[in-house]
Formats: structure tokens, sequence, C-alpha cells
């Protein structure tokens, strides 16, 4: 008992302390970190390197769209191989990577080894390319015109790489710095696209920021995926917590242990319309889903869900009693924000005019809640969160010893 | 007079079960003899539909609907006024759940396919349902940044990198490529303006039922949300726009906005007349015991 509360209170402490920490690390290190202005920039290149082939040098620029792309194989939740972009910095020497210099459609057919585009721009392989369609690495034996098609370099090895340099105009005047293997370059901007990209995607102009990349970048959608599947378990467990509860309860033939019949029939209801609902509409499994959902889900949880439009109205025909200066205010500003938000409130008000369209009751009820309320709504959720913020530590340092297994 | 009092006294102590029947005829009544009222638009619904109406034809409306069927009353009316705006706009959009219930996905899919037949609109190229996730705040980060990552399939199993069955999907990557975003459910998350694009590039759109909606208006005031469709009265409202702007174009027979609308109102009204009636009530009993009192003394 009392090594599972240690676990559990270490494991809360590093879950919150990533957390934190992710929330509050800026992508690239403070202290050696700087933003400039961009006035030029050399674009990085990089060296592959096939088998025994002699390594191809890439340089990373945009040339007629035709700009290299550095891709790295992953696989995803279904087990298949996918491949995905990264950028230079993600790429070290060693790596194994796949470039792609495309899609693009040929023109002219010069030789089965060379092309030419409708601007006259000449492509050809260089040993360990090959041709590949547009979308993916399918392999094309012969190129052929008019239809999309790129270069592939599949599982080359990085053999070096340059990841280029900026200028940038500084106090003392132009300067020109050469960013480093794990540079990472972000573009600011307040509208617009911005985010960490490739030298080559900067214009001169745009402010940036520059500095080594800080782990918490490459590693917030694994920590996402991670918090992803932690919350799904949860729910596999609670199922199973629940299954093994009631299975208890109809064994021992427990007070009430019919109703434990219905989790059973709810689960495997549950099932039936989980199973189906992928299929495409019109096809019989995805109607008994479609009945599951539609007709037997929705219908019982809004039923249940529109009883307490009865029980609001008698609860609030019982409270809203005025027996003070300070009720009076709160139901006249409640009774002027109800009617102002339905059609009434236009219908009974719109009459004096659009001189006087300040006095119409939506109006009035708008005033209402973006001024008094805002303000009033401000205030409060600064005290909620200042009690949030200390509930929330006493949760990371597991003094809450409920929670951590603890009397 | 103080017959008069002593039976206004009795407003005070309504029972319950005519309180429940007087609700449940004026919310039904306007179902069986339709009328219409007029409609003010408030500011937020209209700034939400221009959000919208000026999506550039390049990106996407991403739609986080979260709604179910507790919810549906408010967020059905408000989801399909969305779905009816981009398709009739011919902006794209996506479709994706976060933490929600279990059914959400198919919810939103079955109102899709409801307005994608009057529309002419194609799964995967105008728009692509990408099914539930869990672990907000965290994913709304990812999304943002990667959205492929987090969700490697559709809702119908396809990977969202197959771009012959989801062409829309071949550029939509991150925010960058989002129009507006917005958040369908009846407390929309607020974890999207910290975490999802902390610097408020992509706009916010929120649609909440109207009970909550007093705790957003802090953060449309700060330029946090950009618009907000409130309950079904904004349904209704965006409705209306929609009919502004696209004329017999916009379907709206089976459109849940402006029929529930009136019995919502009918609802209100009961509920401030018994309010009303009750305090009328109050006053009158306390003005007969102070009688009462008055009477006494003067016996002594």
């Amino acid at each position: 008992m009392k090594g599972r509360r240690i676990i559990t209170i270490v494991v809360t402490f590093i879950a919150g302390l990533y957390f934190l920490l992710d929330f509050i690390v800026p992508p690239t290190m403070p202290g050696v970190s700087f933003q400039a202005v961009v006035a030029d920039w050399k674009p990085g290149s990089v060296s592959v390197r096939s088998g025994t082939s002699a390594p191809i040098l890439y340089q990373l620029i945009s040339k007629n769209n035709l700009r290299p792309q550095l891709l790295s194989s992953q696989r995803d939740t279904l087990g298949k191989p996918k491949l995905t972009a990264i950028l230079l910095r993600e790429a070290g020497v060693g790596a194994k990577v796949t470039v792609r210099i495309g899609p693009f459609v040929a023109a002219h057919i010069i030789n089965p080894q060379s092309v030419s585009l409708a601007d006259g721009t000449q492509l050809s392989l260089s040993p360990g390319q090959k041709w590949v369609t547009g979308a993916g690495s399918d392999p094309i034996a012969t190129p052929t015109t008019g239809q999309p098609m790129s270069i592939e370099q599949v599982d080359g090895i990085v053999v070096s790489k340059d990841p280029g340099s900026i200028d940038f105009i500084s106090r003392s005047g132009r300067v020109t710095r050469s960013l480093g293997d794990h540079t990472a370059v972000i573009k600011l901007a307040r509208n617009g696209p911005g985010g960490e990209v490739s030298v080559d995607d900067l214009k001169v102009g745009d402010t940036a920021q520059i500095g080594p990349a800080t782990t918490f970048v490459d590693n917030r959608d694994t920590a996402a995926q991670f918090n992803t599947v932690i919350t799904t378990m949860a729910f596999g467990i609670g199922l199973l917590s629940l299954g093994m509860t009631h299975t208890r309860i109809l064994v021992q033939r427990k007070t009430g242990w019919y109703l434990s019949i219905f989790f059973f029939f709810a689960v495997a209801m549950g099932v039936i319309a989980g199973v189906g609902k992928y299929e495409d509409p019109g096809t019989a499994a995805r109607a008994t889903s479609d009945f599951f959902v539609l007709r037997v889900i929705a219908s019982v949880n809004s039923a249940i869900f529109s009883l307490l439009a009865f029980y609001m109205a008698a609860a609030a025909y019982r409270a809203f009693r005025v027996k003070t200066a300070e009720a009076a205010l709160m139901m006249t500003s409640a009774l002027i924000v109800m009617l102002g938000q339905t059609p009434f409130g236009s219908y009974l008000t719109s009459w004096m005019g659009e001189q006087y369209s300040a006095l119409w009751l939506p109006n009035i009820a708008g005033w209402i809640l973006r001024v008094p309320n805002t303000s009033v709504f401000r205030g409060l959720t600064f005290g909620v969160m200042l009690g949030a913020i200390a509930t929330a530590l006493r949760y990371w340092f597991s003094m809450e010893k409920s929670v951590s297994g603890g009397e | 007079m103080n017959k008069l009092l002593q039976l206004l006294a009795r407003l005070e102590v309504i029972p319950r079960k005519t309180i429940y029947l007087v609700l449940f005829i004026a919310a039904g009544l306007p179902f069986l003899y339709p009328i219409r009222l007029p409609l003010m638009i408030w500011k937020e619904t209209r700034s939400a539909f221009n959000i919208t109406q000026n999506s550039a034809p390049n990106k996407v409306v991403a739609i986080c609907s979260n709604w179910d069927p507790g919810s549906q009353g408010e967020n059905w009316p408000q989801y399909e006024a969305i779905v009816a705006h981009c398709m009739m706009n011919h902006v794209p959009f996506i479709v994706f759940s976060i933490d929600s219930d279990a059914v959400s996905p198919q919810l939103a899919e079955t109102v899709n396919e409801r307005q994608a037949k009057r529309y002419g609109c194609v799964y995967g190229r105008d728009w692509v349902n990408l099914g539930l996730t869990r672990g907000a705040p965290l994913v709304m980060g990812s999304i943002g940044r990667n959205i492929k990552q987090v969700f490697q399939t559709d809702y119908r199993h396809n990977s969202t990198r197959d771009f012959t069955k989801l062409p829309l999907m071949e550029h939509v990557n991150s925010l960058n490529d989002f129009s507006c975003l917005w958040d369908v459910e009846y407390t929309p998350n607020l974890d999207w303006t910290a975490f999802f694009d902390p610097a408020s590039r992509v706009p916010l759109l929120f649609s909440c039922a109207g009970m909550v909606s007093s705790g957003y208006y802090p953060y449309i005031s700060s330029g946090q949300i950009i618009g907000m469709m409130v309950g079904t009265r904004g349904a209704a409202e965006y409705e209306n726009l929609l009919n502004e702007k696209y004329g017999k174009a916009f379907k709206s027979e089976g459109m849940r906005g402006q029929k529930l609308v009136v019995p919502l109102a009918f609802g209100h009204l009961v509920i401030i007349f018994f309010i009303l009636a009750g305090n009328v009530g109050m006053i009158a009993r306390r003005k007969l015991i102070a009688n009462e009192r008055a009477a006494k003394k003067g016996q002594l």
C-alpha cells in the first residue's frame, strides 16, 4: 500500500512538472536565443547517400516548387508505415531519411532518366533516386507526360548537412549568423502563419526568433498522445471496474441484483451501436447503429435532460423572491436578460423605433451581459482561479492524500 | 380588500404540478400552431457569421462538435446552421470531437449527411469527419501543430493521408490551414484560447447553451473569442442571416432554430409569469399578516 502510494506521488509529480514545463518553456533556449528582422538568408543543404553510390547534395530551397522534402518513416496507430515531413534540424547525421522532390508534371521525356517541365527545367535521376507517383512512394518504371510524379531517394543516410545562415539587422549594422545543427527558427507573426519554419521559408522583413531548440518543442505531440492514451485507458478501466462490480452483485444475488442486468444490456447496446457506426450511410449495419444512437440513446438522454426545464421552472418560482434590495436588483436584471434573449424582447419594445433602439430589451440585455456581467465575471474568475491554482498545487505535491492512496 | 389579498396570497403556493402543466402547454402549443416573432440579431452572432462567410477559399472551417443528445435542443440547430452555411458558401470543413460523449461524431455525421443531400456535397471533398479523440487540453495544441498526427484515420477509418479518398486533407495540416474554429457544445472549452493558438491567429467562435453564455462575454471583450452563437436564439438568428444572404438558395425546411425559438420564448414567458406571481403572492401574504396584526392591536 505504501509502495503504491509512493509510486502515485512520484508519477503525479513528474506528470505535473512536465505539464508545467511544457506550458512555460519557450521553443528556443532563453538567454542564448535572439530575435531579429531578417535581411537575407543562405539556405541549408544536406548530403544523402544510398548504398554504395556517391552522396547526393540537396539544396533546401524552393525552385519551381521543387524544394527537396525530408521525410522520416514512422508507423501510424494501425501499424502501417507512413512518411512524415521533418525539418533539417530533426535529421541528424547518420539518420535514415527519404528525400522527395515534387510532385511535378513532365512536359517532355528526354530519356528514361531525364524529363523537362513546361518551363524548361530539366530533372534527371542520380544514382539512388527513382521516379515515383505524385502523391506517394509507388515506383514508376518510366516517366510519362501529363501525370503527376516525383523523384525519391528512399531510405538514404544523412552524410553531412549545412543548416545555412541568416543575415539580420542589428544596431551595429548587418550581421551574418550561421545556424547550428540544433538551431530552431521560429517565425513570429501576429496575423498569418507562424511557428517553426525552414530558413528558406523566411522572407526579408520577417521577424524571427533564432536559438537552440528546447526538447519540449519536439516532444509536445508525443506528450499529447500519451495523455490521450492514458485518458482512453481510464475509460476502459472504468468499464472493467463496473463490469466486475455488477458481476459480483449478480453472482451474490445482492439486493436489486436484477438492475445489474440492465448494465450489461446497456453495454451490449453500446457495442452494437458502435460496430456499425463507421459504415457508409444506407447500409444495414449503419441503419442498426443509427437506430440505437438516434432513436434509443438520444431519445432517452434527451428525455432525462428535458425534465430539467420543468424542475428549473418550479425552482425559479420558489427561489426568486424579492426580500431585499439586492434580490430586487438581481431579479430585475434576470427578467430583462431572460426577456431580451427571446423574440418577445424585440416584440415588446421595437415599437419605440430605431432612434430609441438603445432602450429595446435585447439591447439592454446585451449591455448587462457585456458590461456589468463581464466585470463581475472577471473578478469572479480571478478568485476562482487562485483557488484552482492552490488546489492544483495540492494535487501536484500529493497533499490531497485521498487521491494518492493515503487515509 | 382582505378577500382580494387572500386570493393573491394563494399565488405564493401554486402547486408544482400546475407549473409543470402550464409550462408543458405553453411550450407545446407553438409546435401545433406555429407563429413567427421578430428577432433582433445580436452582434456576437453577426460577427461569427461574418467570420465564417469570409473564410479564405484555400482554408477549411474547423468544427469541434462535442454536443450530445442531452444538449441537442440547443446545439443541434446551431451545428446544422453552421454546416448549411459552409456547404452553401462552398467552404470545406472538418469536424472532430474531443472528450465528448461517444455518440457525438455520429450525431454530427447525421446532420452533415442530411445537409449534404440538400446542397450536393461529397464526403472527403467538401467535409471530413475525423471522429473522437481524448486528452484535452494537450491534444488541442497538437491539433494546431499537426492535425494528421492526432487523427490518423477519419471517422470511417480512412487514413487521413489517403488523398484519393480524402482529397480535402491534402492541404490540411495545421492551424495555418484553418480559417476559423467553431466549438459547438453545451459549455465550449476555454482551453482553446490558451492551447490551440495562443497568438489568436485563428478566430475562435463558440456555440454554447443559453444558460452558460454569460461566462464567455469577458473573453469576447478581450478578443480571445471573436463570435458566439447563444442557444436556440443564436441558431434562429444565424438562420435569419443565412436567409438574408442566400435567399431561396437556403433550404430552411426542417431547420430547427426558427422552429424551437418560439416554444422556448413561451417557456421563458411562463417562468417569468410564475416568478412575478410568486412575488405578488408573497407581498399579498405580508400585507395580510400586517392587516391581521393591525386588527389585533385595534381589538386590544
